[in-house]
């Protein structure tokens, strides 16, 4: 398969990048996981099964038996403590992006090798989920407390279908089949190579040569290269990912104004940005995923302001309201987006013109426009909300915040960050989608939080089916990568 | 005499590449900061913490002012330790070790590549000259020098995938392990660049064997009745030759680009990805190693091309 790049951290806890995860996640588990042909589903993994005590504040874990890692040692709950101190206290030189997901966690305690019990402070029901996310596998403890930099190759060690088997920067990353792994059927694979390849025409055309059994991008692919080919398939699926315009109330005062903030989401027209940038093949959704668990159903989306169909009447309504907040002839500002997609944001820029507000677009490099970011020096910005994972605390959670240093946008309402907190203690299931619903619908509706939803691209995948089996394109490219029960047709 | 010139010329291109590594060693730290890629991630999944990047800046030592910073940097290079990437934490002589090799054989074949387009075109332009000849020339001049390599790259992929249903095997087996896969991965890149790189090339073989052609020695040695091969092959030539090899060497920066776009595009583990990735990651160690190798090879290249022009040329040599 390919590879976007070359891995940049192969030290998983750390990693933040689909390159590192697709090279490292075949050899690392995690305490449960999600099914790889329906990610809606969480499965089993090194926790056989598991247990919520009826306040919701305890969790235990009973592990799976006489599982080994890749160096002999054997698994025991010790691994599972000592990985997830590191994840959400990580030591000095250690970036954990993903320690936030465990705030709720009070301590962890091991009653005994095979058991393991999250003790909450308050109860997270996103708990679940976040223990299922490739991003938290599990290291043998002995490596962690030896300070070992779990960068190096040689330290890529885990209990998954696979092992670490060389790395030769620019050609490939290889795996090799785990003899080990604890169920003897699997995996199917002898192993895994991918290609570090970063020219889109080049791979389309190594995997024509039969080069790649699986080509995944962001970047369209060359659908003409693969017309009239029965035998290869060009699927694209909404990804997890959502092009969203961060506005800075800060820095540009206008956007404290809510008429200003609707006029904009007024002037986007999504539909046609779907239709011109991928291809057709993304869907008018909120901010959860439209095929997942919470997702907002389409007719209630619809209904959110600038979601409808009758474009012209939003434009009118957003020359209005620009008039009435004190800016008859428009206002003019910066839009900050970085090199990964240029034709979006001129795209927007275009929408946004037609009812006179001039967004001049400025494309940065990455390392420039996340400094720019991080310092808060924006007016406008286009980034994605990225959820490591379709759940509520994952996609509402980074930026539905009152903290004024976190807040990107100097925006917030007070009802709304009730609300939210109400979904990130729910323990009831139906409860708490209900209000997911609210909040998604609200927030699109009116972006209060000056996050405005754009639209979702698709993640591209080629693929011949009668080649690769048992794998099945899904929304999130970081979710589901340990390729445990895929295989190939000769 | 020369011996001095070529001590002052070495003197010079070292200071050059002292200047050029400072200069980019101030420029990128104004225009990105690694602490908040490495925290923020990729565009993908932007956290920001600010403590954080701020806790992350102290680690790799970006807080301290930005002179001691430089010549912490030069102590690594006098000590033999050419630092770690901050993104991979790997060794970048590690990398270098694998990369370096590739990068210099695909440029050397290139340029190899050029002179065998160019050179029988050049000449044969300079000695037929007419209507016809000028024509095939031109035709290769406009269309060598206006296509892009990468452009020409994917139409040789495309061209050769689509009529032979061949590509190259992915990546790049190093020749020792075995030489014929390793040429059919490395052939089609230099002829694609060779092609490229031809055109100025002919142009200048063109003109400067037309500009010998007139000198009164070619004259005498026509009217003391040598063959013209011999007319052409040791005295043509060989004066023709010195300016040419000069062009060359003044030309390695468009080599070097050249041979980054066609890794890229052929997917060859050289520099050339290594180093635009850095760029982008804002990974400064790398940077700095890079301009200092590019600076260097640039430098030593027109180092070369000096003694060996002044070889064909003695002229050069007595001028000094």
């Amino acid at each position: 398969m390919n590879l976007p790049g070359d891995p940049a951290n192969l030290d998983l806890h750390q990693a933040t990048t689909s390159t590192d995860l697709w090279c490292v996640a075949p050899c690392l588990e995690t305490l449960l996981e999600f099914d790889p042909n329906d990610q809606t589903k969480i499965l089993p993994d090194l926790a056989i099964r598991w247990d919520i005590s009826s306040d919701g504040l305890t969790y235990t874990f009973f592990l799976r038996q006489g599982v080994q890692f890749h160096d002999g040692s054997p698994f025991t709950s010790k691994d599972v403590l000592v990985t997830f101190q590191r994840i959400i206290s990580p030591p000095e030189g250690v970036n954990s992006p993903r320690s936030v997901f465990f705030n709720t966690v009070e301590r962890i305690e091991t009653p005994d090798d095979v058991t393991v019990r999250f003790v909450l402070k308050q109860p997270d029901p996103a708990l679940l989920y976040n223990v299922a996310i490739p991003w938290t596998g599990i290291y043998p403890a002995h490596l962690i407390e030896a300070g070992a930099d779990l960068r190096d190759t040689k330290n890529l060690i885990g209990t998954g279908p696979f092992k670490f088997k060389s790395y030769t920067p620019g050609v490939a990353f290889e795996l090799e089949r785990n003899p080990n792994y604890f169920d003897k059927d699997l995996p199917y694979l002898d192993g895994i190579v991918g290609h570090p390849m970063t020219d889109w025409n080049a791979v389309a055309q190594a995997f024509l040569a039969g080069q790649l059994h699986l080509y995944r991008s962001l970047t369209t692919p060359p659908l003409d290269l693969f017309q009239g080919r029965s035998d290869i398939q060009v699927v694209g699926v909404p990804t997890t990912l959502v092009w969203r315009l961060i506005l800075n109330a800060r820095t540009f005062e206008p956007f404290k104004d809510e008429r200003v903030r609707q006029a904009i989401t007024l002037a986007l027209d999504r539909e046609a940005m779907i239709a011109a940038m991928t291809e057709g093949r993304s869907v008018l959704s909120g901010w959860m995923h439209p095929y997942g668990a919470w997702a907002l159903p389409e007719d209630r989306v619809r209904q959110a302001r600038g979601f409808g169909k009758d474009k012209e009447a939003d434009r009118q309504q957003a020359k209005q309201l620009l008039a009435e907040a004190g800016f008859p002839n428009g206002l003019e500002f910066e839009l900050l987006a970085f090199n990964l997609d240029v034709t979006t944001p001129s795209l927007i820029a275009d929408q946004l013109g037609q009812v006179g507000i001039k967004a001049k677009p400025q494309i940065l490099q990455l390392g420039e426009y996340v400094q720019r970011i991080v310092a808060r020096e924006f007016q406008m910005a286009l980034g994605f909300n990225a959820p490591w994972v379709d759940e509520p605390k994952s996609t509402f959670g980074a930026w539905i915040t009152s903290n004024e240093q976190a807040s990107l946008t100097g925006l917030w309402s007070d009802e709304l960050i009730q609300l939210y907190q109400q979904i990130e203690r729910e323990l009831d299931i139906d409860k708490r989608k209900q209000l997911t619903h609210e909040l998604d619908f609200r927030t699109l509706d009116d972006p209060v939080f000056g996050m405005i939803y754009v639209y979702r691209p698709v993640i591209w995948h080629v693929f011949r089916p009668a080649i690769l089996a048992n794998w099945t394109p899904q929304p999130n490219y970081n979710l589901t990568e340990k390729h445990a029960t895929t295989w190939l047709r000769s | 005499m020369f011996v001095q010139y070529l001590v002052r010329r070495a003197i010079g291109g070292f200071l050059v590449v002292l200047i050029a590594t400072f200069v980019v060693f101030t420029f990128i730290r104004l225009a990105g900061d690694p602490a908040a890629l490495i925290v923020g991630g990729t565009g993908e999944n932007i956290t920001i913490n600010p403590a954080r990047v701020e806790q992350v800046r102290r680690e790799l030592g970006l807080d301290r002012p930005l002179i001691i910073q430089f010549f912490d940097f030069l102590g690594g290079l006098v000590t033999g330790g050419l630092g770690n990437s901050y993104v991979t934490g790997r060794p970048i002589a590690d990398e270098l070790r694998v990369r370096l090799p590739v990068t210099i054989e695909i440029a050397f074949l290139s340029e190899f590549m050029a002179w065998v387009f160019a050179l029988p075109l050049g000449l044969f332009s300079a000695l037929r000259r007419g209507r016809f000849t000028e024509g095939i020339t031109r035709v290769f001049f406009f269309i060598a020098s206006a296509v892009p390599a990468y452009w020409l790259g994917l139409l040789v992929l495309i061209a050769v995938l689509l009529v032979f249903g061949w590509r190259p095997p992915l990546g790049l087996v190093p020749p020792t392990q075995n030489l014929w896969t390793h040429l059919q991965q490395i052939i089609l890149p230099i002829v694609v660049l060779g092609f490229v790189l031809a055109a100025g090339l002919v142009r200048f073989i063109r003109n400067a064997v037309l500009e010998v052609l007139q000198e009164p020695f070619v004259q005498v040695a026509r009217a003391k009745g040598l063959a013209e091969s011999t007319v052409v092959l040791r005295h043509v030539l060989r004066n023709a030759f010195a300016p040419t090899i000069a062009f060359s060497g003044l030309r390695v920066g468009y080599l070097l680009g050249g041979v980054v776009i066609v890794e890229t595009t052929f997917n060859l583990p050289g520099l050339g990805l290594f180093f635009v990735d850095a760029v982008s990651r804002r990974d400064f160690p790398v940077i700095q190693i890079a301009v200092l190798i590019l600076g260097s090879a640039f430098v030593i290249i027109n180092l070369l091309t000096d003694i060996v022009t002044s070889f064909l040329d003695p002229r050069l040599r007595e001028r000094g």
